[in-house]
């Protein structure tokens, strides 16, 4: 019964053939609009994504012992302290794979090398974890010995020459200059030299990596010792932070709650993963809205177009009930008049968006080929993006999308259709036949 | 249908019908007070003056109209008791409509015109051409079953409309001015399309008209004016040497 009344809905959509392509050519802008701005953005996401699975990042957790005057605050729930006990427990933990506890130098460290200045956050840590780094190294090799450094990857470009008077850094091959850490005590501002051994520098591009200087936790030891003028022993040590590697990034944001649960303040990517699944929400949203507002004036247009199709059909409105069509047939015949108009637009307009994903993505894919040879932002120069960065897929279209797509549209087009499908399917035949 | 075996029960009744417009603050009574029974495969012919309310009677009896007051019972079924729904059955099955214009859908064939009724009865696509085929062949329309109603003349598209009223097999058929727009010509082959019905198929037959020659070959003729029947007539039933097994145009 439905497909014979659908049928005979396709039969009356090609009557007016005119009217019937200009209505659906604004449905046909309107799905464009929108499919093309969403699929921009899941370009963009794609793109700042595939920009942090590049790193490390998406594994590892950075957990922080809550400073001590936090512990003091609340004597039920004592703050959690990152000592070598917790750190073998956190290493039990599901989902852990590695734990590497820090120790921060507490004065600042200054680097020296021949007239240039240079500051790095110090860092120590157990020389039988380092390998754990799992950082890729730009020169010598990964291992840390007393008075050894690691230097982050892009320390050597923080020197300057103090008396300079414009500033302007200076690179330091801290393998061929020597480099010493310069410390001043808390008590009387002495102030101390370490001649600083590289054993390795780091690639940069480790993010949170290149302004470290890790050294071996015993050397942070002393020097923290000497500026403070108070004893630490090893057996008591506690540490501030720690680096934790999970074993597989979909479980990375549940260890983050577990450490968070213990009462450790945790940053781990998820956070930011999720702002940036939130940004690309609303950039959606907004995007998605614009492109809307063409679908608005195409189910204005539909919703014309219909009422002016039952207009004109009023008398067979009336011949249909009067050989015994129920109100429900003729609300049937008239909707699904109006979804196809959705359906058929929404279906063009799909077709055309991955025509335009060629188009754009291949244009890309060029540009971003010519930057390579070029070595800069090659025929996109225009463009403050770098191609090289979409991997060719600005307009990226999940396979959801179309779905999606065609299931507004066609909704788009009932929703149009609706209230001059209801007015028809309501007339009094006797009105409806006696029209003119 | 028509399986009633109680020929006496009348076929169509109405008590106290009325039908009143308002125009402006004027209240106009199209049909006044009409009171009337009809039995099964009568020929009955309504007539009267424009404005008489003949055409407005037709489309009450027929369920196309909601009266203002009065009760209609067709086929033992109270038209006032009856839902939308329940009404839309009730003229796919019981009453069969022709139309002074015809009123052909345009964009279908003279076979899918036919054929609409079955649409709206849940019949599949098989059955719709085979029986709507079947009945333009009884109609001598066998030629025009993919012409367009466009492409047909006044007479064949008039016996196209008369095949869709036949279409469900109803016990009544209604007509309203079903000559008016054709030449006396065919216009006679109409009537006696309509003869045969009443005389043949048992059908009950209400014909609207100004046409002398419809009256005058009809069992019974009511005159209206005013909204109000002046005049009820019966006759004898006109000679039946008119109605052919095979008819041409």
């Amino acid at each position: 019964m439905f497909f014979e009344l659908a049928r005979l809905a396709l039969s009356n959509l090609t009557r007016n053939r005119s009217r019937l392509i200009m209505t659906v050519s604004g449905v046909i802008v309107g799905t464009t609009a929108v499919m093309v701005l969403l699929a921009l953005t899941f370009g963009l996401q794609n793109a700042a994504e595939s920009g942090l699975g590049a790193s490390s990042a998406l594994t590892e957790i950075r957990l922080y012992a809550p400073p001590a005057f936090v512990s003091r605050e609340d004597m039920d729930n004592p703050a959690p302290i990152l000592d070598d006990d917790t750190v073998n427990e956190l290493r039990a933990m599901p989902g852990v794979q590695a734990v590497i506890p820090t120790l921060s130098f507490y004065g600042s460290g200054e680097l020296v090398s021949g007239d240039y200045h240079a500051y790095a956050p110090i860092v120590g840590i157990d020389a039988a974890l380092v390998p754990m780094l799992n950082v890729a190294i730009a020169q010598g090799e990964l291992s840390l010995k007393s008075g050894e450094a690691i230097f982050g990857g892009q320390i050597n470009q923080y020197f300057v020459d103090p008396e300079a008077s414009e500033y302007e850094p200076i690179e330091v091959d801290v393998f061929a200059e020597p480099v010493v850490l310069r410390i001043t005590s808390y008590s009387d501002n002495r102030q101390r030299d370490f001649r600083l051994r590289p054993s390795a520098m780091l690639a940069p591009g480790n993010g949170l990596y290149d302004s470290l200087l890790f050294l071996p936790l015993e050397d942070v030891m002393s020097l923290n010792e000497w500026v403070t003028g108070e004893r630490q022993s090893r057996r008591d040590i506690s540490y501030d932070q720690a680096i934790v590697r999970t074993t597989d990034r979909e479980i990375t944001q549940d260890v983050a709650e577990a450490f968070r649960d213990l009462g450790f303040y945790v940053e781990d990517a998820g956070d930011f993963i999720r702002q940036l699944n939130d940004f690309f929400t609303t950039l959606r949203l907004v995007l998605g809205s614009i492109g809307g507002i063409a679908l608005i004036v195409a189910a204005f247009g539909i919703a014309n177009t219909m009422s002016m199709a039952i207009l004109e059909r009023t008398k067979e409105i009336g011949v249909m009930k009067a050989v015994g069509a129920r109100d429900g047939d003729v609300l049937t015949v008239f909707l699904v008049e109006a979804g196809l108009v959705g359906l058929v637009g929404g279906a063009i307009g799909v077709l055309i968006t991955y025509g335009i994903q060629n188009v754009v993505n291949g244009a890309l894919q060029q540009a971003a080929a010519a930057g390579e040879n070029t070595g800069g932002g090659g025929a996109m120069f225009f463009l403050p993006i770098d191609p090289t960065r979409f991997d060719g897929q600005l307009l990226a279209i999940p396979p959801e999308l179309p779905i999606f797509i065609l299931v507004v549209a066609t909704l788009v087009g009932l929703l149009a259709g609706l209230w001059p499908a209801v007015r028809a399917s309501h007339l009094l035949p006797v009105i409806a036949l006696r029209s003119e | 249908m028509g399986d009633a075996p109680d020929d006496r029960t009348p076929m169509i009744m109405a008590r106290h019908l009325e039908k009143t417009y308002r125009i402006g603050t004027h209240q106009v009574h199209a049909v006044d007070r009409v009171s009337l029974a009809i039995p099964r495969g009568q020929f009955i012919t309504i007539m009267g003056p424009s404005g008489s309310g003949k055409s407005t009677l037709l489309y009450l009896l027929g369920g196309l109209d909601h009266p203002t007051a009065g009760d209609i019972v067709i086929n033992r079924q109270h038209l006032n008791s009856l839902s939308s729904e329940d009404l839309a059955e009730f003229r796919r099955e019981t009453i069969g409509f022709i139309f002074q214009a015809f009123h052909l859908v345009p964009s279908m064939s003279a076979l899918e015109n036919v054929a609409l009724p079955g649409i709206f009865a849940g019949l599949g696509r098989a059955e719709r051409e085979e029986r709507a085929y079947r009945l333009m062949h009884m109609l001598g329309l066998d030629r025009w079953v993919d012409h367009k109603p466009t492409q047909l003349s006044g007479g064949q598209q008039q016996r196209v409309a008369i095949a869709r009223a036949l279409f469900n097999d109803p016990p009544i058929i209604m007509a309203d001015e079903p000559t008016g727009a054709l030449d006396s010509q065919t216009g006679e082959h109409v009537l006696r399309l309509l003869e045969r019905m009443a005389r043949k198929l048992n059908k009950t037959v209400v014909v609207v008209t100004h046409d002398a020659r419809i009256a005058g070959r009809a069992d019974r003729v009511l005159r209206l004016r005013d909204g109000s029947i002046i005049e009820d007539t019966k006759q004898l039933p006109a000679a039946t040497h008119e109605t052919h097994e095979h008819e041409t145009t």
